[in-house]
């Protein structure tokens, strides 16, 4: 709607003024309510990184300004000045480690205990407080080396005993470094506080369980995977980690397996003379394994491995049992017993719908956490706790899941393992992850006692989930697309004719846009404007890009864009409601480009479609600038934003 | 969302009026409105402010709206009819709006006399935003059509 339609419209309204307006504002109940309220939206972490930043920015223009003898100094090319930066000795520490499907991630830390600054021959020392310095996030690779200029040089050796940066300039480097060191402390402190998410969103395991050093052994062990081949039948496996936890525990192995073991000088339990490495031992191989092929049935199974007689001849009939909880020990501790809880649900081996209303939803979920803590704390002294009893076939059902789920797994995380399959078979929401959300589920009276929000919280911090679900990649998308369009082409996969109606035309593009802003908005089937049929359809059959989530925003883009290749719409034929020139056109008097690039990355792509949507469905989560809201406004020109725009643009991008 | 109180005043005494018909008895609705929403904390974490602001209105002006059915008749109180004219100055648009139904009479004041967020419009009347947006053009495309008419 252009601005002279929308004036027209405001002015069309007539309203008296108001009498008791400023009588009312005055009220000092009012105003410091509404103070309260408003600093209370802003958690202290935040104010106190903002104040951090503030600081870091006032220190660099302090120093700016103090420092500097005349303006014109500025330009560092006059005086030179050595500066040499030595950082630490050597303590290289990995502080974020995300591992699965046999990949690592590290991110190195290396702690600065001085900086030593020589200006003109005069030496000078600048005391810096021991911190640390982020130098390598995600990376595989073990050293960087980096040239600034001609006559500089960066290095680093996270190998090495030392981390050293020498580099020459020729400036008043104080009032150069202080600014620079302001400007990045508040990037810093400012960017520290933009990744709440873990860079692991790929990674089911969660990072946390990992030990501080693990990343380096299995980086070492992916380095020479023959060293962990301990049986030397040419695949690491499961009877590798057997074999050395016999030979650990002195019972009888292969002599082949005896040879390598000594060769790679494993220790035994209790044998202090062997010096062989510490990482080396059946502990860190079952982890290794369990991390590089995720947990499977057979490797809790007693049947897996043969009785192992010892060489001393005694009687040891428990080396199997013993090595089936050293794996369960692992898995536990890892948290790797999902991917066998997740099948269980797929075989129906158990059942996650404990409120037997057909539908495995977060009530589900609610009912289990409510079960659960109900249930330990009726074996505690629980204080003021006032239990929400829930039905009893509830609670019977939930037990039997908990026995069942304790027999194929024993981890202690079946809380994690219930949401996990909850945000895997389930369409997430981030409402999940807010103890509001609960609110109206839980009564009042009960709802202090429980907080079901926690296990959402874990895992979208854990896993980046969220980030996962929402970011949009184009590329990936791209992929995806061409291969769907294929395997529906050959018959192999049919086409997305979302709302069941045997065509696929415009109303499966709008049951996908309708869905969308479902799931942005928390609403369930009951609450959405779609049919219950087909919005469980799209829960449940649509996961077009087999993500293993149906109805995610990948899924919804193919179905847009399919149907908009298969009916070939476009501006001039489309009718009805989607005869969009003809919306207002005539009104429209802003002649401006408008072109499509609404994040900004210099390209007109599907990211920018998903974006636009992402923006009308939640407009407080993702926010547009301007400038993109100015660029996104493709279709008609300034009627703001709506879902023609995205439809314009993935138009544009078909050609159509 | 964060609502400033000074500035949703008078969209809320707007919104009240519209309802009520009443310039005094809309500005107590105003006013018990925010000091509800002030006086309830869980409003405010729910990060949906200008939603319930708006759902407090609605309600209060519903609750005075059926108490004043069953008040006598008064003489000075105008008709519907009488009020949209007083309201809708401008003739020919005027005469279009008052085409619309209630319902899309509303929605257009919250939209674009308001300013309410297509986000939160489309909460207060349990549509999703998409669906909001297609119905907000789709009356803007009668309006036009209308305005069109009588101009011609």
């Amino acid at each position: 709607m252009n601005k002279r339609m929308k004036k027209a419209v405001q002015e069309s309204f007539r309203f008296p003024e108001t009498k008791h307006k400023n009588e009312f504002l005055m009220q000092a109940e009012v105003i410091s309510a509404q103070e309260m309220q408003r600093k209370k939206r802003y958690p202290v972490i935040f104010r106190l990184s903002a104040a951090a930043a503030a600081g870091a920015m006032a220190l660099g223009v302090w120093a700016n300004l103090s420092d500097r003898s005349k303006p014109s100094e500025n330009d560092f090319r006059d005086e030179p000045a050595i500066v040499t930066t030595t950082v630490g000795n050597g303590e290289i520490q990995p502080i974020t480690t995300a591992i699965g499907n046999g990949e690592t991630a590290s991110a190195t830390t290396v702690n600065v205990s001085a900086v030593t600054t020589v200006r003109n021959g005069a030496a000078k020392t600048t005391a810096v407080t021991t911190g640390t310095a982020l130098t390598a996030l995600g990376a595989k690779s073990r050293s960087t080396t980096a040239s600034r200029s001609d006559h500089s040089r960066v290095t680093t050796k996270t190998k090495s005993e030392t981390f050293t940066t020498e580099y020459t300039i020729t400036n008043e480097e104080k009032t150069y470094y202080m600014k620079h060191l302001g400007a990045f402390a508040s990037a810093f402190v400012m960017g520290g506080n933009a990744i709440p998410m873990a860079s692991a969103a790929e990674y089911k395991l969660p990072y946390t369980r990992m030990y501080p050093d693990e990343s380096d052994i299995f980086a070492e062990l992916e380095a020479n995977i023959d060293i962990a081949d301990i049986n030397c039948d040419g695949v690491f496996n499961i009877r590798d980690c057997y074999d050395v936890f016999c030979y650990s525990n002195y019972y009888q192995v292969s002599d082949t397996a005896a040879e390598k073991c000594r060769a790679y000088g494993i220790s035994k339990v209790n044998d202090e003379e062997n010096n062989a490495p510490s990482w080396l031992n059946y502990t860190e191989l079952i982890r290794y394994l369990l991390i590089k092929e995720g947990a499977k049935p057979e490797f809790f199974s007693l049947e897996s491995y043969p009785y192992r007689d010892t060489i001393t001849g005694a009687y040891a009939p428990f080396a199997s049992e013993l090595f089936v909880s050293a794996v369960f020990s692992e898995s536990d501790h890892l948290m790797a017993g999902y991917p066998l809880i997740s099948a269980a649900y797929r075989n129906k081996r158990i059942d996650l719908d404990v409120n037997a209303d057909g539908l495995f939803d977060i009530n589900d979920y609610i009912d289990y956490f409510v079960c659960t803590t109900n249930l330990s704390k009726s074996k505690q002294d629980s204080g003021d706790f006032i239990p929400w009893e829930r039905p009893e076939t509830t609670v019977q059902r939930c037990n039997e899941l908990r026995s069942k789920a304790e027999a194929i797994t024993r981890d202690s995380w079946l809380e994690n393992y219930f949401v996990w399959c909850l945000l895997e078979y389930t369409p997430f929401r981030s409402e999940y992850a807010e103890a509001s959300y609960y609110n109206s589920i839980i009564p009042e009276k009960y709802s202090r006692y429980y907080s079901p929000e926690r296990y959402f919280e874990e895992y979208c911090e854990t896993t980046g989930i969220e980030e996962y679900l929402f970011t949009f990649n184009t590329q990936k998308f791209n992929s995806c697309f061409d291969e769907y369009c294929k395997d529906v082409a050959a018959g192999r996969r049919s086409a997305p004719d979302i709302n069941l109606d045997g065509v696929i035309d415009r109303s499966d593009y709008e049951a996908s846009d309708v869905y969308f802003g479902d799931i942005l908005n928390g609403r369930n089937a009951s609450q959405s404007a779609l049919p219950p049929r087909v919005w469980n359809n799209i829960t449940s059959n649509c996961d077009f890009n087999n993500n293993g989530t149906s109805g995610d925003v990948y899924d919804i883009m193919i179905t847009q864009m399919y149907v908009l290749i298969k009916t070939g719409e476009s501006n001039s034929s489309s009718g009805g409601s989607y005869n969009y020139d003809s919306n207002m056109g005539m009104l429209w008097d802003i002649d401006s480009s408008r072109s499509g690039d609404v994040n900004g990355d210099g390209e007109v792509d599907m990211a920018d479609a998903v974006l636009i949507m992402q923006y009308l469905a939640n407009p407080d989560k993702y926010q547009l600038t301007d400038a993109a809201m100015f660029n996104a406004d493709v279709e008609g020109d300034c009627d703001g934003l709506n879902s023609n725009d995205a439809s314009a643009i993935q138009r544009r991008l078909l050609d159509l | 969302m964060s609502v400033d109180i000074k500035d949703q005043y008078d969209k809320i005494f707007r919104y009240c009026y519209y309802k009520i018909h009443d310039r005094d008895k809309a500005e107590d609705l105003t006013q018990e409105t925010f000091l509800r929403f002030l006086e309830s904390s869980h409003y405010h974490d729910m990060g949906k402010e200008l939603h319930y602001l708006y759902t407090i209105a609605g309600n209060l002006c519903a609750d005075a709206y059926h108490r004043k059915k069953t008040e006598e008749l008064s003489e000075d109180m105008s008709d519907g009819k009488d009020y949209e004219d007083f309201i809708l100055t401008n003739v020919a648009l005027g005469d279009a709006i008052k085409k619309l139904s209630a319902e899309e009479q509303e929605i257009i004041l919250l939209r674009y006399v308001n300013e309410v967020p297509i986000g939160v419009l489309s909460e207060l009347y349990g549509v999703s935003r998409f669906k909001m947006s297609r119905m907000i053009k789709q009356i803007l495309a009668r309006l036009k059509k209308d305005f069109k008419g009588s101009e011609g």
